[in-house]
């Protein structure tokens, strides 16, 4: 658990607030690559369909991958022919009702409408460089207006067949939850709220993955702190400062074994590491200890006909220790998302998303983790004017009751949040 | 307005805006003809028979959402045939869904290989309107690998996959050479 996880919920104050970031992906230089239309590849962008999982599972590429390349007559040098970049942009304009609320002191803000534009302007780039290495990454400009700033999430080598076993290596910075459903690839503008409340979004580290007959295994190591925490080491030569990213020395072990059950995809998640403890006022800085933490989730996924494809996780979590300075325990929370899509044609989509999260033994702990409390239900409409370019109409409604104040800080779900949200969101 | 009545205010407009449209009309990059010399051949892409050409497809006839997995190999891809002809296969690119496809069979002794793409213009009223999946022929469509593909044909169908697969870099020198002893020893 880091700081600036920590920094992110304080700042939102109450965690609806911090659920609705979206950062979606497609990747329109892999069209112009292979002269293919978007429509092979999503569904209705930035979903993937049966082919474009396909394709990603074959490490970004087609057969044909170096029809696009130059190599000068040199067989061991397949240059891209074009920089493969693309660049994806969102505007929005949403109204909320709900408030930001100090959880130190109650003040509070309230902006009933805003202009989120832009929201977030990113640029991908991706391609094949060997017959079994393929490199991704993006970065993102002026994400929820912080302009002055460049943040890189994806960011990865992938070789595919490692010593000819068939076991695929990834090195670089990920998503753990992108195992179950990847958040770059959902529909709704509202995010799954209970990978981000588990803390199992980016990290850098490691992924192997491997197909046992009908069941497919993953395995990896991430460092367990995130992407923005990193330290100076100096001991290595004479004052020679390195850069390390990880903060402590205690790695974060995780895994997935899926298979099909007839129509049905389902998946078996665990995931063991350390996160550091919480201290402070209302919980908001970073305690002095490296605490055990479990992460274990049961995912399904399926399709109803062509045109209808549902989703659903659960996810148990057990923090043990967490809180300096509080009782001796351990603490454990749930929670978990559900989802359908509707695609009936190439120019609408709806999805459906249900969030829930329940603190659970963190409740009356008088922490900002009182607000592990999520019972929402968001409504999409994508509108395509063209296969890249959609207008997105969502409705985010808060089933949870708006609670009062207990203890001597301002946590909790003090405020009911909806919010409307209308704007445009392209790839190209 | 008070703002407890918003959510319900926006969910009815959001619902307006949805439940209110209406399928998408046909655009240019959305659909592509296929002409083929001499017509009269039949289509196949990885959804079963299309029809006969002359004939518009859309991209989600070659490009399905879902499909068996074992199909993967005809993903994109169209087939042609015709009686007394070799079989015509082409992956389907986005210029060909701008441009159009005009197929040079192979009838003769002499004929040409596969002919670029080159423009086409709008159908005339007097062509045979669009053919869909569900509007080709009465019978029932199979897909190109079982219609009426014999053990020989299909040997050789799998020969060609191993043979482009290994053009391909994707299969090495051995591990083709034992896949195509294993096609040519089955029964």
């Amino acid at each position: 658990m880091t700081a600036s996880f920590h920094r992110l919920i304080a700042a939102c104050g109450i965690f609806l607030l911090a659920g609705v970031f979206a950062d979606a992906d497609a990747m329109p230089a892999f069209a112009r690559k292979y002269d293919m239309s978007c429509a092979a590849c999503h569904s209705a962008f930035p979903k993937l369909n049966q082919f474009g999982e396909h394709f990603a599972d074959n490490n970004m590429r087609l057969p044909n991958w170096k029809d696009g390349t130059m190599s000068g007559g040199d067989e061991r040098l397949a240059l891209p022919k074009e920089l493969p970049l693309a660049v994806r942009a969102q505007a929005y304009m949403q109204a909320r009702q709900a408030d930001n609320i100090n959880p130190l002191d109650g003040s509070s803000r309230s902006a009933t409408t805003d202009f989120q534009s832009p929201y977030l302007i990113k640029l991908l780039s991706s391609a094949p460089l060997s017959d079994h290495i393929t490199y991704y990454f993006y970065a993102i400009f002026a994400e929820k207006g912080g302009n002055g700033e460049v943040v890189v999430e994806d960011a990865w080598f992938q070789h595919d067949d490692v010593l000819g076993t068939g076991t695929s290596l990834m090195l670089g910075q990920f998503q753990i939850s992108d195992l179950m459903f990847p958040r770059e690839v959902r529909l709704p503008f509202q995010d799954y709220m209970a990978y981000r409340l588990a803390g199992i979004t980016y990290d850098r580290g490691v992924l192997f993955g491997r197909g046992f007959g009908p069941v497919d295994a993953a395995f990896g190591l991430v460092n367990g702190n995130g992407v923005s925490s990193s330290f100076d080491l100096n001991s290595p030569g004479l004052n020679r400062p390195d850069n390390m990213f990880d903060n402590d020395n205690s790695k974060t072990a995780f895994g997935r074994l899926g298979t099909d059950i007839g129509p049905v995809n389902v998946g078996l998640f665990g995931l063991t590491g350390k996160q550091r403890s919480i201290t402070g006022p209302a919980g908001l800085d970073e305690g002095l200890h490296n605490r055990d933490k479990e992460v274990w989730g049961l995912d399904a996924s399926g399709s109803i006909g062509p045109d209808i494809h549902w989703y659903a996780q659960f996810l148990h979590n057990r923090w043990d220790r967490f809180i300096d300075g509080g009782p001796d325990r351990d603490y454990e929370w749930s929670g978990g998302f559900a989802g359908v899509d509707y695609i009936p044609n190439d120019r609408w989509a709806y999805s459906l998303l249900y969030n829930y999260a329940d603190a659970n033994d963190l409740d009356d702990t008088d922490t900002i983790y009182e607000g592990i409390d999520i019972n929402s239900l968001t409504l999409t409409a994508s509108y395509y004017f063209m296969r890249n370019v959609k207008g997105i109409a969502e409705l985010n409604v808060d089933l949870q009751d708006k609670e009062d104040k207990t203890g001597q800080y301002w946590t909790g779900h003090l405020s009911r949040e909806h919010y409307f949200l209308f704007g445009f969101d392209a790839a190209f | 307005m008070r703002p407890s009545e918003l959510p319900r205010r926006l969910t009815a407009a959001l619902l307006a805006l949805g439940l209110g449209s209406q399928a998408p009309a046909a655009s240019g990059v959305e659909r592509f003809r296929i002409d083929s010399e001499p017509a009269g051949a039949q289509v196949f892409t990885i959804s079963g028979r299309a029809g006969t050409t002359p004939l518009i497809l859309s991209e989600r006839d070659i490009y399905p959402n879902s499909y068996p997995p074992e199909d993967v190999d005809l993903y994109g891809i169209i087939i042609l045939r015709k009686d007394g002809c070799t079989d015509y296969r082409r992956r389907v690119t986005r210029s060909d869904i701008e441009q159009g496809i005009v197929a040079q069979l192979d009838c003769g002794a002499s004929a040409a290989a596969v002919a670029p793409a080159v423009p086409v213009p709008e159908p005339p009223a007097a062509r045979p309107a669009p053919a869909r999946p569900d509007a080709a022929d009465a019978a029932p469509a199979l897909s190109p690998k079982a219609a009426v593909e014999s053990p020989a044909q299909r040997r050789l169908r799998q020969l060609r996959v191993i043979q482009e697969l290994h053009d391909e870099g994707l299969l090495s020198d051995a591990e083709e050479q034992n896949i195509r002893r294993r096609i040519l020893e089955a029964d």
